[in-house]
């Protein structure tokens, strides 16, 4: 596979590049409903992009199916939108053959905890060189409205009439207890400013790093994240030696407070 | 003191040394082929006997097939009948090309291994058997009962039974016999057929190279013990001349030779879950790949396997997974995203005895339909077959060719048979044009678009991450020529015709494969698969008997080549052979039409709208010549419509 690594342009060619702008990251137009905070992930992930300068020959997204794997399709890169689930074996596939590419895997909390929970486990394991974000709206948005393994209990979907029955699934505590997690890390989407750094941490991170965010779905669960957003009090910023360290005023500020 | 007999004539308990003499060898008796099994409990080491005993004679000048007895069970009970572990070699004057019918001499480790190989019908009635006789004298009266019944049967039966001490003699050389009584029994194979000594020697040095001196020395010694008793005791000798070739020949298996091809096509990933009979292929890939930068991922499942491999042809050169058929079912909605995306794609199927686990050592050819067919919607793939070890090698090469000019999936379909079996073939000679080229990393002139099909081929160039301007995002669903997800109808429409339109371009660089016997005449037999020296072997038998009849063997099952419809037309009937269930006609509720046929026949009557009838055989076992010639026989001479 040394072939590919010899190809890489030299850095004379890429200095005589122009900079990639925010505009080289964007694809198609998002479908995604009005208020859905998958466009604030988007949103992040191209600044990213523009921020590290990224080439976008060399940057492959790859996603499941469900509303956050289309996001693929808004990207100005390579992108793979595969099959339910199976996102981050076709990522490590391609990481594997190409380690010059910069890999990023959009999975949503059913393509990530349910269908795909099994490559989950053993992605964590691998401990590739590659961002791994997890969509998670609690809800199944494409499929519409279903029960999904990190819904509450007691929600009521179209599948659980009468309220989940199960407590959820809790990912971080999930991808904690896998040998060899190298990045595990939780933001929201409704505070733009801790999202992006937190992603920006999780890209510079040499391995695999899992980052959880929980994303509105206005649409099935309108309302559903209200009682953190209206309540900034119930967020606590955890924090790393290793981890962003955002000084107080930005905190603050990107909680609108 | 040494215990043998040969059957009717000695009492077992009668030692040499009272006998007046040893048995005067008399000259070789020179035969043309025979067939010969190796049977003992599994770890007892027959296996490693019979394949070193096939080496031999494969470096005589031999033609060898051989054909792994494998219990299902990694240790099954002792001394049972499902238990019967070892080999069965095939050896001839002539080319081998299948394990052929009854054995003419067995060896046995204990005498319900041999029952075992009895009741499978797999030892020729009066052959030779050459069985241990501890059990004799064995504490356990039940044992000695329980042998004793057996060897009086055989007896009664008409096989010529020798009793030998192996145990026994082996004892002079080592403390721990039941170690070291293969190398014993195959230098005492080496004596009966005459091999040459010298070779036998250099074959176990081979098999315990990573062992220190003091093994191999033991084991020549063994070896050697052997081959003097059996001289000096029995009095069966037989050559089988070879011809030796100038020309380097290889022995290996069909796993081996499918990991060899592997490495000669230029893939560089090849991502399986461990599964029987595919995974031997996978171990020795991973003993070697990495000296060529290749990779072996074994993934958490079958499905990650398919999507790892799926992943990396995207990013690069085409990939390869293997599996058998379980695997291959779970993999089918991955295969149809290769198809859709148009992303190269090699998946071996190495297959087993199925619906569901099945039998998984045993032989079946089951998987034709799943192969072409088994994905949800129209997913258009190329497969084929190999109908032997070297084709296992060289139709991966193949198959890495067509994934990549076409964009699509290829499945090879092997078997168990072939999984184990070894045969001898030329030294392949890697040539550049087997490897696959680096991939394109130029830059995408602009405008241009990742699905530009071609109206008249439906072929596009693939755009490969790396290529400045070439970026979109590839997907599983309805996709434009952009790669953007369709919602015109017509789209879809139009998709779905430039897959399709691939396989009928592949289709024009096909030839029909040639007819072997006449290329006319009463009765043709199709095949594919494992089976073909079997059908050409019985075909052979049947045309000395004057019987008009042919054989065709399908290498390409999808997309077929032009002109097999025209050489159907030619004979009179035409019937399938295959290891894949068929309904019986004799059954009282099977008519013409309720009646399922195998797979290949379904594929034909629905292509060529001919009445093609079928025979085959599911008891995981390969088929023997002398079936098929039956099969013939009933056919021609009945005037049977359907057999
Ligand atoms: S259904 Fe929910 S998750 Fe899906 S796009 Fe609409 S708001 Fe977003």
């Amino acid at each position: 596979m040394s072939d590919f690594i010899d190809r890489l342009p030299t850095s004379v060619a890429d200095l005589e590049e122009d900079a990639h702008i925010l505009h080289d990251y964007e694809g198609a137009v998002s479908r995604w409903c009005h208020g859905c905070g998958d466009n604030a992930i988007l949103t992040a992930l191209q600044k990213l992009c523009a921020e590290e300068q990224l080439p976008p020959e060399r940057t492959v997204f790859v996603s499941g199916i469900g509303c956050a794997s289309r996001l693929p399709h808004y990207m100005g890169t390579y992108g793979f939108h595969g099959l339910h689930g199976r996102a981050l074996p076709l990522a490590e596939g391609i990481k594997i053959k190409r380690p010059d590419l910069h890999v990023f895997v959009n999975t949503g909390d059913g393509d990530c905890c349910s269908i795909g929970a099994g490559h989950w486990l053993h992605a964590v394991r691998y401990n590739m060189n590659m961002t791994v974000i997890m969509h998670d709206n609690r809800v199944y948005g494409l499929t519409k409205n279903q029960v999904s393994p990190t819904s509450p209990k007691g929600l009521r979907t179209n599948t659980s009439p009468r309220g989940a029955p199960l407590e959820p699934l809790n990912a971080l505590s999930a991808t904690l207890g896998m040998s060899n997690i190298s990045f595990v890390a939780q933001a929201v989407d409704w505070l733009p400013a801790i999202l992006y750094d937190i992603i920006h941490q999780a890209f510079l991170h040499r391995g695999l790093s899992f980052v959880s965010v929980l994303q509105r779905c206005p649409h099935y669960l309108p309302g559903h994240f209200d009682p953190y957003i209206k309540n900034p009090e119930r967020i606590r910023l955890l924090t790393h030696p290793n981890g962003i360290h955002p000084d107080e005023a930005s905190f603050l500020q990107s909680r609108g407070a | 003191m040494n215990n043998f007999s040969t059957g009717e004539s000695e009492a077992p308990e009668q030692s040499v040394t009272e006998r007046p003499g040893p048995p005067v060898p008399a000259a070789p008796l020179r035969i043309r082929e025979h067939v010969i099994e190796v049977i003992s409990d599994s770890g007892e080491g027959a296996q490693k006997c019979g394949q070193s005993f096939a080496s031999i004679a494969a470096n005589m000048g031999n033609g060898i097939w051989t054909v792994e007895i494998i219990p299902a069970e990694i240790e099954p009970p002792p001394r049972s009948i499902a238990g019967a572990s070892g080999n069965r070699i095939r050896i001839g004057s002539h080319r081998v090309t299948n394990g052929g019918d009854e054995a003419d001499l067995a060896v046995a480790f204990n005498e319900q291994v041999l029952r075992g190989r009895l009741q499978a019908g797999a030892l020729k009635q009066g052959g030779v058997i050459l069985l241990e006789n501890k059990w004799r004298f064995h504490r356990d009266a039940e044992i000695v009962a329980a042998y004793t019944r057996v060897y009086d049967e055989l007896i009664g039966e008409g096989y010529r039974v020798y009793e030998i001490p192996m145990e026994q003699v082996c004892f002079q050389y080592t403390s721990n016999p039941a170690l070291g009584k293969n190398m014993f029994v195959l230098g005492m194979l080496s004596a009966i057929y005459s091999m040459d000594l010298k070779l036998a020697r250099k074959q176990v040095a081979f098999v315990f190279r990573t062992k220190d001196k003091e093994v191999v020395d033991r084991n020549h010694t063994l070896l050697e013990a052997g081959h003097s008793w059996a001289l000096e005791n029995l009095d069966l000798r037989f050559t089988i001349p070879g011809s030796r070739t100038k020309k380097a020949q290889i022995v290996v298996n069909g796993n081996t030779a499918l990991a060899l091809g592997i490495m000669a096509s230029g893939m560089e990933v090849c991502a399986m879950y461990p599964i029987t009979p595919a995974t031997s292929a996978a171990h020795y890939l991973s003993e070697i790949f990495e000296h060529v930068d290749g990779f072996v991922h074994q993934a958490e499942d079958e499905i990650a396997a398919c999507a790892f491999a799926i992943g990396s042809s995207y990013a690069g050169k085409c990939s390869v997974t293997i599996t058998s058929g379980p695997g291959m079912s779970l993999k089918q909605e991955l295969i149809g995203l290769a198809a859709m995306a148009e992303i190269p794609l090699v998946v071996i199927n190495v297959q087993r005895g199925g619906p569901s686990t099945g039998q998984p050592t045993k032989v079946e050819q089951g998987d034709l339909l799943q192969a072409i067919f088994g994905t949800h919607g129209d997913a258009p793939r190329v497969v084929l077959a190999a109908a032997n070890i070297e084709e296992c090698f060289y139709l991966v090469i193949t198959a890495r060719h067509i994934a990549e000019a076409f964009n699509l999936p290829v499945v090879l379909l092997s078997d168990a048979n072939l999984a184990t079996a070894q045969q001898l073939f030329v030294r392949p000679q890697p040539k550049q044009e087997w490897y696959a080229v680096a991939s394109d990393q130029n830059e995408i002139p602009e405008g241009d678009r990742p699905y530009e099909w071609d109206d008249r081929t439906g072929l596009r160039r693939r755009f490969i991450p790396g290529q400045p301007g070439g970026m979109h995002t590839l997907t599983g669903l309805a996709h434009d020529r952009s790669s953007r997800v369709a919602y015109d109808p017509e789209i879809n429409q139009e998709g779905l015709r430039y897959r399709s339109l691939k396989l009928a371009s592949f289709q024009k660089t096909l030839a029909a494969p040639p007819v072997y016997g006449a290329p006319e005449g009463e009765l043709l037999i199709i095949g594919w698969g494992s089976t073909r020296g079997v059908i050409e072997e019985a075909v052979d038998r049947a045309r000395a008997d004057g019987y008009a009849v042919s054989s065709l063997h399908l290498t390409y099952l999808q997309p077929m080549a032009s002109g097999i419809g025209e050489i159907l037309k030619r004979f009179a009937k035409v019937m399938t052979v295959e290891m894949s269930w068929s309904d019986s006609v004799d059954d009282a509720y099977i008519s013409a039409e309720s009646r399922r046929y195998s797979n290949l026949a379904w594929l034909l009557r629905a292509r060529y709208l001919i009445d093609v009838d079928c025979w085959s055989e599911v008891k995981g076992q390969p088929l023997k010549p002398g079936s098929v010639v039956q099969v013939i026989r009933r056919k021609l001479e009945t005037g049977s419509k359907n057999v």
